[in-house]
């Protein structure tokens, strides 16, 4: 049975996710948009009013190896393809329904990150990558059902 | 850059940015570097409307 320490950490783990891999790009001097780091952190801090200040360890801790586990089972050698992957594995969430939140920060970030990779002039993104990045969100959804998370589904906050 | 580079294990480290991130307050202990939450308040709820002071401390 899931706890509701699990559940609020698979709740943050998207957008906890996407903070990590936009903090990697940043640390490797890529421009990040500090208010859409803001807003992910909103929306984490948002979920963790959920359970009560003793367990706010307890839920990063869960969160912080969920994420971790997830980044570290898919190998990327790229952080942009990283990026892009976690994107589409958020997208996953959703399409598979498994995440109903889709005005969820993560939700939204995801779909800004892909709409721009998409575009037939980012320089950042080859088709390569794109389909990379695909294969490994792919891989990231089978790895996460795999280690149990989001059996039960994640509605709105 | 290595994967092992890029993600590190499960840490005091980013345990520590992530609760800075979720506007928790606590303290580190030196000696045995174990966590000490604060006192909880009604802290998460004012900084739910209170974001973006610390986006600027990444170094």
């Amino acid at each position: 049975m899931t706890s509701v320490v699990e559940k609020v950490a698979e709740e943050l783990t998207p957008a906890y996710m996407m903070s990590l891999v936009m903090d990697r790009l940043y640390l490797e001097g890529y421009e990040i948009r500090l208010d859409t780091r803001g807003y992910l952190d909103n929306s984490m801090r948002a979920r963790l009013g959920k359970v009560t200040g003793n367990n706010h360890l307890l839920v990063a801790k869960a969160t912080d190896r969920m994420g971790s586990d997830l980044l570290r089972d898919v190998d990327f050698d790229d952080s942009r393809v990283a990026l892009l992957a976690v994107s589409y594995f958020v997208l996953k969430l959703v399409d598979e329904k498994l995440f109903l939140d889709v005005k969820d920060q993560s939700v939204l970030s995801a779909l800004m990150v892909v709409a721009d990779a998409e575009a037939d002039e980012n320089p950042e993104f080859n088709s390569a990558m794109i389909q990379t990045a695909r294969l490994k969100a792919a891989k990231m959804l089978d790895r996460a059902l795999q280690r149990g998370l989001y059996l039960h589904t994640v509605v709105s906050n | 850059m290595p994967r092992a580079k890029l993600w590190s294990d499960t840490n005091l480290d980013s345990v520590v940015q992530l609760l800075h991130r979720l506007g928790v307050e606590f303290s580190v202990n030196d000696m045995t570097r174990e966590i000490v939450l604060r006192e909880h308040d009604d802290r998460v709820e004012t900084a739910v409307s209170d974001w973006g002071g610390d986006y600027d401390e990444r170094g």
